[in-house]
């Protein structure tokens, strides 16, 4: 750290380092970029749900004007897999096709609309098999096969205490069955990706969160060593989770390898709409015991879950549901069952929350049908029994101190009191509904190490390397405040380069609310390695003890000598002049535990974010309508290394989890997307936006940079259930299944 | 295959040709013909508003009107906004208020608000959440969108600018001079 007192850049507002590029246009997205001689490939999907492929017939597309090549299985120069945790898909569909949307060819055309044209006239032989498309009639006995080792994905238990014994004993027990739907990312930037082919090398540009992980699955789609592949990420219109994987980037470097001319695949709406992944479905049935005086004594939850037709990231989502689904409370005696099913619908993926939404919702509304029950106060029965420093989790990980959820509870009370609640009018009614939540920072149970890199140049100008991308939530800029604060230099003055698989370090993913804590924890280690060996060197110039060798953000100087310094552009030139280089690396890697596998209990994660919600609703008992009125949100960030970020993360999750909760459902009928695009999937606009108050709580976390933990996925976290819980404190109704369309308000109206 | 058309239009202040089929988009014209790839197509039905751009003064979807119905007309797009060094005044309180995330709905946001702005240069708050409740935007909730707009608006009144709401009012960076729109 430089001598300078903390902080002058960490806890601030500053710009985004991204936003002039973005404001001008200037800023490059994926399908802004044209190669000369660039060729346009588009995908062929299934319309099937469920078939065998008899065969592909590609003449009559191969002849058509402009095209130059179509595509098949057998022109995957390396394996047709796929599958990050579990290989389970095929890149271009072989034998069977699983979901509408499958990859069953690629059309490659001197134009885009040549493409278009072509996809027309492909023609594939299927012989339909029957269909499966929900996850209990998946896991039916007899229930048709979708892979060979059958419907049942992934299934996994807790155990904590005794749960059954407990619930028998409890003064009073609350069960309730919990349905959400199938959600779709929708982020404004539609896939694409770029690729060029020569000499045996390939480079692929598209938005990657994950270059590295990208890099590696797709050279072995390719045929390429890993070396020979590089993966630039673009700008990225967002993800929310998604652009993970199989995408367009990789349909065009299979054509650009196949054609050797550069390929530019852009996915239309629809098309992304049809193909991509989706937040999983979950049926949740729900017991919770307690006291009469309120006191939870046993929690019992069975989930099931619609992975849709292959693997992607469901196993991240079923680990992080498991250790989350009891909510943010000290339950000694806690029971799960978390089952994953394969069916033909679109495939399950990871999206901002990873089930923890979900898992929310039900844990939330239990929580409030509970406190109606013993008619306490909604606040005072989650203080009664809120995590605090030493309450142990449903897996039986002891917290240390960064536990905020009681402020976060205490100043949303307050702040809900002050604003108050309107009176009812001849057909309004108004209630206010609060929900909490903890979330785990990372990857659940497994290593995750961040890595960050640090070189600073002859003029002494800093450049990080991160292999992380930014998905729009901010974390270049926060990463740049980390490594500005260490260094002791602005924001704008460290140059940042992330997700370059050529010269980034494997940062892991841009996930799971991880960048923050684990690889900002990289980057300070990097910060500090690279100001370490700049500070021996200039020690040796200034014949001095590196201890006694102050460092101002320019230049070294010792404590003693007047006017004796020695500038950093003079530390690395004759750093160089010896054959040196310097270099600060960092790596962090959270500790944990791995949970045992028949009763859960482990220290899956290296620290947990908290936070409490209210959402005033305004609801039509005439039309059932909800309007959300106002919201306040108050989130433990460890730190806010942003705090305008903070709010950023808070206002946007506020509209994603009133989507969530109101409006938003992707409708199938039997695997087939009811039409697919904006038109019919109701986005939140600027007009259903209510009122946002962001609060900001710091219970620092010792091991996070600064103190600092995440919010990107907690911010959405107890949105919906808030909202769920207003809906029931305005009108007396009870929503159990999302979304809580105006239509089904209506109805509980009238039964 | 269409037969090409010869159409010419004014594009940031400049004529341009190109030759084009009668189906072609003004969007997929601008993107590829000419270059101007700020504007962005995110859905390409008009739905989500982020291929805005500016055509004879009003805010129009460039994914929605065939490149040869623009024959003649004097069009706008965010390149033709910025100035030659910084930012548009109503960049700079997207800018300064945070408005920006993921960037893509940005270019659209920006030409919508250009166009509210001047028609009505002191547009209310509800007045801007109508006139945008056509860009979609995923990331940011809008909250801080609005508060752009309503800053942009002042900055072009020549107001100074008032400090955006927020949680550190102190920190947050002085705003050089406006320049010219």
């Amino acid at each position: 750290m430089n001598e300078k007192s903390c902080c002058e850049v960490i806890g601030r507002s500053v710009r985004r380092v991204d936003s002039q590029g973005k404001l001008t246009g200037k800023a490059r997205y994926a399908g802004d970029i044209s190669v000369p001689g660039m060729l346009h490939a588009r995908v062929f999907r299934s319309d099937r749900p469920h078939a065998r492929i008899l065969a592909i017939r590609t003449a009559k597309a191969r002849a058509s004007s402009g095209v130059v090549a179509v595509l098949t299985h057998a022109d995957i120069p390396g394996k047709n897999v796929i599958g990050q945790v579990k290989p389970d898909q095929q890149v271009l569909c072989a034998e069977k096709v699983r979901f509408v949307g499958d990859p069953v060819a690629l059309v490659v055309a001197e134009t885009e609309a040549a493409a278009e044209a072509a996809l027309a006239l492909m023609e594939v032989d299927y012989a339909d098999l029957p269909g499966v498309f929900t996850p209990e009639e998946a896991l039916r006995p007899g229930a048709p096969k979708i892979h060979e080792d059958g419907n049942l994905l992934e299934e996994h238990a807790l155990r904590k205490g005794d749960p059954e014994q407990a619930l028998a004993g409890a003064e009073v027990v609350i069960r309730t069955a919990y349905r959400t739907q199938m959600v779709e990312h929708a982020y404004l930037e539609p896939e694409a990706g770029v690729a060029v082919f020569e000499n045996g090398r390939a480079t692929v540009w598209m938005p990657s969160k994950y270059a590295h992980a990208d890099q590696r699955e797709l050279a072995t789609v390719l045929g390429l060593a890993p070396e020979n592949l590089r993966v630039v990420n673009t700008t990225i219109g967002g993800c929310f989770g998604d652009k993970v994987s199989l995408s367009a980037g990789f349909f065009a470097a299979l054509a650009a390898v196949n054609t050797g001319r550069p390929v530019r695949t852009v996915y239309s709406r629809e098309e992304s709409f049809i193909a991509t992944r989706k937040r999983h479905p979950f049926r949740i049935d729900y017991t919770l015991g307690a006291s009469r005086e309120g006191r939870l004594v046993a929690a019992k939850i069975d989930i099931l879950a619609d992975a849709g037709a292959y693997s992607a990231s469901s196993p991240t989502v079923l680990f992080k549901a498991l250790i989350h689904a009891a909510g943010p409370y000290d339950i000694p005696h806690v029971g799960m069952k978390l089952t994953f099913a394969y069916t033909n619908n679109p495939v399950g993926g990871s999206m901002r929350g990873l089930g923890v939404p979900q898992t929310a919702f039900a844990h939330e509304s239990q929580i409030d049908l509970l406190a109606r029950k013993l008619g306490m106060d909604p606040f005072e029965l989650r203080l009664k029994n809120a995590m605090r420093p030493g309450s142990v989790t449903a897996t039986g990980h002891g917290l240390g101190d960064s536990v905020g959820l009681v402020e976060t509870i205490e100043r949303v009370r307050r702040e809900v009191a002050a604003i108050g609640t309107p009176p009812a009018t001849a057909t309004k009614r108004y209630g206010w509904g609060i929900a909490s939540m903890f979330y785990g920072i990372g990857q659940s149970a497994r290593p995750n190490p961040g890595r960050a890199r640090i070189e600073v140049d002859e003029e002494g100008r800093f450049t990080l390397f991160i292999g992380i991308g930014d998905v729009g939530q901010g974390s270049s800029t926060a990463m740049s405040q980390i490594a500005a604060e260490v260094l002791g230099r602005p924001v704008e003055e460290i140059r940042i380069v992330a997700g370059d698989t050529a010269s980034c370090p494997d940062s892991g993913v841009t996930a799971a609310s991880r960048v923050t804590y684990i690889v900002g924890n990289a980057v300070h280690m990097a910060a500090e390695d690279l100001l370490t060996q700049m500070r021996d060197l200039a020690a040796g110039f200034l014949r001095s003890a590196p201890g006694k060798v102050l460092y101002d953000g320019k230049a070294f100087r010792t404590v003693e000598g007047a006017g004796r310094q020695v500038s950093v552009a003079e530390v690395v030139r004759s750093a160089r002049q010896k054959g040196g280089e310097l270099c600060g690396t960092g790596v962090f890697d959270p500790s944990y535990t791995p949970l045992d596998p028949e009763t859960g209990q482990g220290e899956p994660m290296g620290t947990y974010a908290y936070a409490t919600q209210a959402a005033l609703v305004g609801v039509d008992k005439e039309s059932g309508e909800v309007e959300v009125l106002k919201f306040v949100a108050c989130h433990d960030v460890g730190r806010a290394v942003n705090p305008k970020a903070v709010e950023g993360q808070i206002e946007g999750a506020v509209s994603m989890g009133l989507g969530f909760s109101l409006s938003e459902e992707i409708l199938l009928q039997n695997g087939r997307m009811v039409k697919p695009g904006f038109s019919q999937y109701f986005l939140p606009t600027a007009l259903d936006m209510p009122e946002i108050r962001s609060l900001i709580a710091e219970a620092p976390e010792a091991t996070g940079p600064f103190g600092a933990k995440g919010v990107g996925e907690p911010a959405l976290i107890p949105t919906a259930p808030a909202i769920v819980n207003a809906i029931h404190a305005a009108a007396g109704v009870r929503i159990t299944d999302l979304p809580a369309t105006a239509e089904k308000v209506w109805r509980l109206f009238r039964p | 295959m269409d037969h090409g058309v010869k159409i010419r239009m004014k594009v940031n202040g400049q004529w341009r040709e190109a030759e084009t089929t009668p189906d072609r988009l003004l969007i997929d014209l601008l993107r590829e013909e000419f270059g101007f790839t700020g504007t962005k197509k995110g859905c390409g039905e008009g739905e989500c508003g982020a291929c805005t751009v500016i055509l004879n003064g009003r805010p129009l979807l460039a994914c929605l009107i065939p490149a040869a119905k623009a024959e003649g007309a004097d069009i706008l797009t965010v390149e033709g906004l910025t100035p030659e060094q910084g930012l548009h005044p109503i960049q700079q309180a997207f800018q300064d208020e945070g408005a920006v995330q993921c960037g893509y709905c940005t270019p659209g946001m920006v030409m919508t608000a250009k166009a509210l702005i001047d028609e009505n240069p002191s547009p209310t708050e509800a007045e801007i959440k109508r006139a945008i409740s056509g860009n979609i935007c995923r990331c940011t909730g809008y909250t801080k969108i609005v508060a752009a707009i309503v800053r942009g608006a002042a900055l072009l009144r020549g107001e100074a600018a008032t400090t955006p709401a927020g949680v550190d009012r102190e920190r947050v960076p002085q705003l050089p001079p406006v320049g010219p729109g």
